[in-house]
């Protein structure tokens, strides 16, 4: 009861409040919101709406894309979210977006659905720019990552130990990640876990002894821009995005869009645009490797 | 009569919202309390693709987090408040306020940001991996200080006049007014800012997250990750489906709980302060 109360006894004391011309106020504000929204609202119902949905990582590459669709095609209105590749597969699924993002191939047991390659994209694995270490081995990797090693004189570096950065339970980078390399998330002995690419590398950047795995398109993007960090070489392969694209190297993954069997027109029209040299040049633009 | 029906109106408002948040968190946590049998939210591992859900370091990581923030905050800002109402030239104090405005205005993602990159590599040098339970405490601190700073000097300013003439008068020190006049007077409202702050660190999950390390294990000392409940959910919400989603959702409901008593205490504290 007593929460009750309290939730009631609004005490207010301005004296601008109580006057009578504040009250005047609030219609004027309501009719003129409505106004003002009503040709926002008749304009979007009378394009064609397109949704996307799905993995962040493709996400700001399809948010690139729909706005060079829509100056090409001004009655479309496209809407990108991201949440996840599960998110744009379950989305897909039930209709909610016509078009899902995901960042893995389909597998078998989702053939209900059909998917349409869009682009490559590789896990490059990081470490800070100060780390002398260059090159790394799968099976370095896996012992990093399981904590059998946890000095970096062990790997021939400086007598520091292994900061390991893993990615949040339901990450694609991650699902990669232990697919590639035959683990368990339960198996690795992380001392760091993070979220977006992004956060890796910040994390990275300021911690000289760790080491993470980030999606390679960023990776060169910040190796590249911000010089905090270096990727390493897997099994002598250069973690580049010219290797993802001769399918040299080796953890590499598809970015495809979901749908369902029966193609829509806008979907059709929306995936052909994809062949067009400006898609291609916004998938080069975003560190991402055409097909 | 307008005015008492906004009251009311608002007082609805706000009760239907708190009534959907909480009936939303219950409805989707349902599917996890029932599969899921409440022993196992409290002992194994955190891992909800092999079907563990252990959500007690979590839980003990967000307490403990906003516990530490809390006992570093409460004496930095019970002295800075009275050095610069009582003790700085008035000139010094101005600034200092602004100053204090002007922090409170960061975004605390900021705060997480500078913890990440500069505070992290610190605690990191002492023992790897730096990002843990002691980054962390800072970081909130750091970022509840100037706003339980400023809210400090207003109560402190609120002393009736006649009070603080009356302990003049009686030639007290400054030591001795403080402790018996300011202090005595000044405790309820100190406390009940003091809640709310705790509610701030709480629920605060962006900064954490920067720094906190995020493992779900429970920390073996204070230079240990350590993972809070809004950071697990931030974490791991937009990936998760049907169980894991709903245990998330169970964890949204054990933060609500806290932090709808620390609001009660602190409004209650004020009720009393406005009775006597």
């Amino acid at each position: 009861m007593n929460i009750l109360r309290s939730l009631f006894d609004v005490r207010i004391e301005s004296k601008a409040l109580n006057s009578r011309p504040f009250y005047s106020v609030i219609p004027l504000i309501f009719a003129a919101s409505s106004f003002l929204s009503a040709p926002v609202l008749a304009n979007n119902t009378s394009k064609v709406k397109l949704n996307l949905s799905g993995s962040s990582t493709i996400a700001p590459l399809a948010n690139e894309l729909s706005k060079a669709f829509e100056t090409k095609n001004p009655n479309y209105r496209l809407d990108v979210q991201s949440g996840g590749s599960s998110k744009g597969l379950a989305d897909a699924r039930s209709g909610l977006s016509d078009l899902g993002m995901i960042s893995r191939d389909l597998s078998d047991k989702e053939s209900d659905l059909q998917g349409t390659a869009i682009a490559y994209d590789g896990i490059a694995i990081i470490v800070n720019r100060e780390n002398p270490i260059k090159d790394l081995k799968s099976e370095q990797v896996i012992s990093i990552y399981t904590g059998k090693f946890t000095n970096w004189k062990e790997l021939g570096g400086a007598d520091q130990q292994i900061t390991v950065v893993n990615k949040a339970e339901g990450r694609s980078t991650l699902e990669l990640f232990l697919q590639y390399f035959s683990l368990r998330n339960s198996d690795i002995k992380a001392k760091m876990i993070v979220g977006e690419n992004e956060q890796a590398i910040k994390f990275i950047g300021g911690n000289q002894w760790s080491i993470g795995y980030v999606s390679i398109g960023s990776a060169e993007y910040a190796s590249t821009v911000s010089k905090t960090i270096r990727t390493v070489r897997l099994n002598g392969i250069d973690a580049t995005l010219a290797n993802v694209k001769n399918k040299t190297y080796p953890l590499r993954r598809t970015l495809n869009f979901v749908h369902n069997k029966s193609k829509s027109e806008k979907v059709q029209k929306f995936l052909s645009f994809l062949n067009d040299p400006v898609a291609v040049k916004i998938i080069e633009d975003q560190f991402f490797v055409p097909l | 009569m307008i005015f008492n029906i906004f009251k009311i109106a608002s007082g609805v408002f706000a009760i239907t919202t708190l009534a959907i948040i909480l009936s939303i968190l219950l409805k989707d946590s349902y599917f996890a309390l029932k599969s899921i049998q409440t022993i196992s939210f409290f002992s194994g591992n955190w891992s909800p693709s092999n079907g563990e859900f252990n959500i007690f370091p979590m839980i003990f990581g967000s307490l403990v987090v906003s516990i530490g923030a809390l006992l570093l905050v409460a004496p930095i800002s019970w002295f800075s408040s009275l050095a610069i109402t009582f003790l700085c030239p008035k000139p010094l104090a101005f600034l200092s306020c602004k100053l204090f405005e002007l922090m409170s205005g960061i975004p605390s993602v900021i705060f997480g940001l500078w913890g990440l990159s500069v505070l992290v590599p610190v605690v990191g040098s002492i023992k790897p991996p730096g990002a843990s339970l002691l980054a962390a405490s800072l970081v909130l601190c750091l970022m509840v200080l100037p706003s339980t700073i400023l809210l400090f000097c207003q109560s402190i300013e609120s002393i009736p006049s006649e009070q603080m003439s009356a302990s003049n008068s009686l030639s007290l020190s400054l030591m001795n007014r403080v402790r018996l006049v300011v202090f005595p007077f000044l405790l309820p409202r100190f406390l009940s800012i003091l809640c709310l702050q705790f509610a701030r660190t709480l629920g605060e999950t962006m900064a954490v997250v920067m720094v906190a390390g995020n493992i779900p294990i429970l920390p073996k000392s204070l230079l240990d990750p350590i993972r809070t409940l809004t950071g697990h959910i931030a974490l791991e919400m937009p990936y998760a489906e049907g169980l894991h989603r709903s245990s998330l959702m169970f964890s949204g409901l054990l933060l609500c709980l806290p932090s709808l008593l620390l609001f009660y205490f602190a409004r209650k504290n004020l009720d009393k302060i406005r009775h006597t």
